[in-house]
């Protein structure tokens, strides 16, 4: 494969008994819950799992809706969706927008007891006549039937969205515990392919609850700490292919010997 | 081991030149490696596609794109044989007795080029600005050529890709917007009966002892072990 990847990384590791914060993202936080000695291994020995292929087409629905959502940002509008669902709300005009959606800055907060910076980067936030924000995340997909939040996996889009409500509140910014998914889903049953994919938009809304997090992050510091790698998650995909592959490769070595 | 079984697609290929160690892993041994979550997009543009050009191809073959790029081509006339050759379970396929292997590919598409010339028609969507044709595209367009001259058809030794690009100048409405590009390949079957055979004999010899250097997969497990 063309990319980068670098095996064994020196930037972005934990040194237990290290004076500067820690910087610990969404998607790490997610990484720690699906699989802890995954996550271990990435942010405590520096080996990341390999990247897959980007979703680049994802990234440009994203990149497109944000333009819309601009649109109203700046006219102080609210969006046309937002009145089908009747949603109260115009996007939030706020000099930290651009930061809050950059993944190499997002919103921050650190963390005292453990001196872990958490941050994530939002899609966008929404705010109603009383002050509150309400945390947007875009999806786009192409499925038969109707999107929803149902399935197991989609936990990681409910943990996405607790997470950065937890850190809009640390900010001391009143958030609803409502957010929403702005979930586009790709026609398949379109007449004639032109030159675009028409999606049904669908909002969802959910309601978060963000008791968890503060736990999760002791258990990630406690993690990061401990001199052993943890076990693996046994439904690991990643664990799992490790496993078998390094047995694999075992036998060979001894073979030869 | 029987190699009865061994089915080699122009994917198995790229891996076997990208790392040995992990071409002989995954047909070996059926260890493969973790998938990542599915292109959902990609597939529909795909099957938007595959919708469209048929409706034309019933309607005697020509389409917009191929007459606005003065492609001199129609949409291949037998759709039952093309249905064949889009199914994953069955596919553009040739056996070889002596190797007792199959090599398969599975098509988007096929032009046909007058006087019985086929090519194979590839679609490739992207949100990436600039259209890239990579080493796998090239590879894959010279397996397809050389299935359809293995199954008899004569090939004007062309590849065609429809490359969808996202036009991110254009506002979103509920619509993705493209822009569409053709690229012509020459394609070249001549190598593709030898590095089959090698493939298929690599995988009846031992496991190679290491991951090729460059196998991102090889190098998390070796850095992986070493903790």
């Amino acid at each position: 494969m063309s990319y980068f990847y670098n095996p064994k990384r020196i930037y972005g590791v934990f040194k237990p008994g290290q004076v500067a914060s820690f910087k610990i993202s969404r998607s790490k936080i997610d990484l720690f819950l699906q699989c802890p000695r995954c996550f271990y291994m990435d942010r405590r020995l520096g080996v990341a799992r390999p990247p897959g292929f980007p979703f680049n087409l994802n990234n440009a629905v994203d990149t497109l809706l944000k333009k819309e959502f601009d649109i109203h940002r700046i006219a102080k509008s609210s969006h046309p969706l937002m009145k089908e669902y009747n949603i109260d709300a115009v996007p939030f005009q706020h000099e930290k927008m651009d930061d809050w959606r950059n993944v190499r800055k997002g919103i921050q907060y650190i963390h005292k007891p453990t001196n872990l910076l958490i941050m994530g980067a939002i899609d966008d936030a929404w705010v109603n006549p009383k002050g509150e924000l309400y945390i947007v995340d875009y999806k786009a997909t192409s499925k038969n039937g109707e999107v929803t939040l149902d399935a197991p996996w989609q936990i990681t889009y409910k943990r996405q969205m607790e997470v950065y409500q937890w850190l809009f509140r640390k900010n001391d910014f009143k958030v609803s515990d409502i957010g929403y998914f702005v979930y586009c889903n790709g026609k398949a049953d379109k007449k004639a392919f032109d030159k675009k994919i028409e999606f049904d938009i669908k909002v969802i809304p959910y309601k978060g609850n963000t008791n968890w997090i503060e736990q999760t992050i002791l258990d990630i510091h406690k993690c990061l700490n401990q001199k052993d790698i943890p076990e693996m998650n046994p439904d690991c995909d990643y664990c799992r292919y490790r496993k078998v592959a390094a047995q694999e490769s075992y036998k060979f070595l001894k073979k030869r010997k | 081991m029987s190699n009865q079984k061994i089915k080699i697609s122009p994917k198995a290929l790229n891996l076997y030149f990208e790392c040995p160690l992990c071409f002989w892993l995954e047909k070996n041994k059926r260890i493969k490696r973790p998938a990542p979550f599915p292109y959902e997009l990609n597939t529909e543009v795909d099957e938007l596609l595959k919708q469209d050009f048929d409706k034309h191809r019933v309607r005697g073959g020509s389409h917009p794109l191929l007459e606005a790029n003065n492609i001199p081509a129609e949409l291949f006339q037998n759709q039952k044989l093309l249905d064949e050759w889009r199914d994953n379970s069955r596919g553009l396929r040739y056996y070889d007795e002596k190797l007792g292997a199959t090599l398969f590919g599975v098509v988007d598409d096929i032009l046909d080029f007058g006087q019985g010339k086929l090519a194979p028609f590839d679609y490739k969507s992207t949100g990436k600005s600039v259209v890239k044709i990579y080493d796998r595209f090239q590879l894959q367009m010279d397996v397809y050529t050389y299935l359809l001259e293995k199954s008899g058809y004569s090939t004007p030794r062309k590849g065609i890709l429809a490359f969808y690009v996202v036009d991110k100048e254009n506002s979103f409405e509920d619509k993705l917007p493209f822009r569409k590009e053709i690229h012509i390949i020459d394609t070249d079957p001549s190598y593709i009966q030898k590095v089959f055979k090698e493939a298929v004999e690599f995988l009846q010899k031992a496991a190679p002892k290491e991951h090729s250097p460059e196998c991102m997969f090889g190098k998390w497990l070796e850095k992986s072990a070493r903790n």
